[in-house]
């Protein structure tokens, strides 16, 4: 067992953090933190239909997180004296991850037709994937898990939001059929404005035909790069200014943002068929792709700048946290 | 930063150039060559316009 009445030893379970300045993160969550991402990526390593970023992110995230948090959070009669767990819950989460590991190797032959794929299998098959994270629940007696996620609640919240949106290439192209007709509707109307004689043709890939530039949207013109970009750029800020963020604020501005990143990419992929119909053609055939990292880079800068200021708490408890850090 | 930014910017203007520079017989560089040059420098124009804004509310 983890947990102890002793609590003389407390000032062993909290450590100072290079990476969290003056914070202290209690190194039994740590412990169990780091144990979990090791063990899941065992796990995908030796039985490769289990591969999946997503709990690998989640983990990630949630330890980055409780790295970055300031507040001693956990008070002394509440932490245990020893960062270890028991032998008992040790062997139990080994154990756990070793039965998962063999039976996902026993499975393979049967569950491989169903990997990767937009199928009703293939989103249970993404979904149990996941299993992967609950053996961690050995590795802590629950009471103690139920405080953790108490006092740590928006690390959690945040873990969370990883794992479901960290990156969902496979929802995306589940919907492409319906998405792709609307992306190709929207971005119809709004250069048909500017582009006379624009014309639509329906079709699982839909292409806008102009009088100089026919632009076929394919999947990868989705926006699913767009919508990475601005996991990976967002994350960036979440992690650096942990302490400084309104914590609600902040998860309405992710999903707001990833709805501006497809926004953003219609109003790209309008702006190719205008100026591609405005004698720009070549340029456009040449520098698309590229063009559209720069558009996504401008959409998200844009975002922040109109968002940064909103999802920060007030100016002197930044500048604050700044100099503590 | 703004060295960063300078950095970004060639790298996205000049990774497609030198795509087709050596289009035919050449090595021709692969979509998935491309993607990654791309983010890495849409990130880096991403990362290094939050370090500035940052900058700027932390004055």
């Amino acid at each position: 067992m983890v947990s102890s009445n002793n609590t003389s030893g407390v000032s062993r379970f909290f450590h100072e953090s290079p990476f969290s300045g003056h914070g202290r993160a209690p190194r039994f969550l740590l412990f169990a933190l780091l144990l979990s991402f090791a063990a899941i990526a065992a796990d995908q390593f030796f039985a490769p239909i289990l591969h999946t970023t997503s709990p690998l992110w989640a983990v990630a995230a949630f330890i980055l997180l409780v790295l970055r948090r300031r507040e001693k959070l956990l008070s002394p009669g509440e932490t245990p004296d020893s960062f270890l767990p028991s032998k008992g819950r040790a062997a139990a989460f080994l154990t756990a991850h070793l039965v998962l590991m063999i039976t996902a190797r026993w499975l393979t032959p049967a569950l491989q037709p169903l990997a990767g794929k937009t199928t009703l299998g293939g989103f249970l098959l993404a979904g149990v994937k996941l299993c992967v994270l609950l053996p961690t629940l050995f590795l802590l007696p629950l009471s103690q898990w139920k405080k953790v996620l108490k006092l740590y609640a928006s690390e959690g919240i945040a873990a969370l939001v990883v794992l479901i949106t960290f990156f969902p290439r496979r929802a995306l192209d589940s919907i492409w059929p319906w998405y792709g007709q609307v992306l190709g509707h929207t971005v119809y109307s709004l250069s048909r404005l500017l582009v006379p004689g624009l014309g639509y043709v329906k079709d699982l890939t839909p292409t806008l035909s102009g009088p100089d530039l026919d632009v076929t949207i394919v999947q990868g013109c989705s926006g699913i790069n767009g919508f990475e970009l601005f996991d990976f750029l967002f994350s960036l800020v979440v992690v650096l200014d942990w302490n400084n963020l309104r914590k609600n604020r902040t998860l309405i501005a992710y999903f707001a943002g990833l709805l501006a990143m497809f926004l953003g990419n219609a109003l790209r992929i309008t702006a190719f068929v205008v100026l591609g119909n405005h004698g720009l053609a070549e340029s456009i055939t040449r520098f698309h792709v590229s063009a559209g990292w720069i558009f996504f880079s401008g959409i998200f800068l844009l975002y922040l700048c109109l968002t940064y200021g909103w999802i920060l708490k007030k100016k002197n408890s930044f500048v604050e946290n700044q100099r503590q850090a | 930063m703004k060295k960063l930014l300078m950095l970004a910017g060639l790298i996205v203007v000049l990774a497609p150039h030198s795509a087709f520079a050596h289009n035919g017989k050449h090595h021709r560089m692969r979509a998935d060559e491309m993607a990654g040059i791309g983010i890495g420098a849409a990130a880096l124009i991403g990362a290094a316009g939050y370090f500035l804004l940052r900058r700027r509310h932390a004055d």
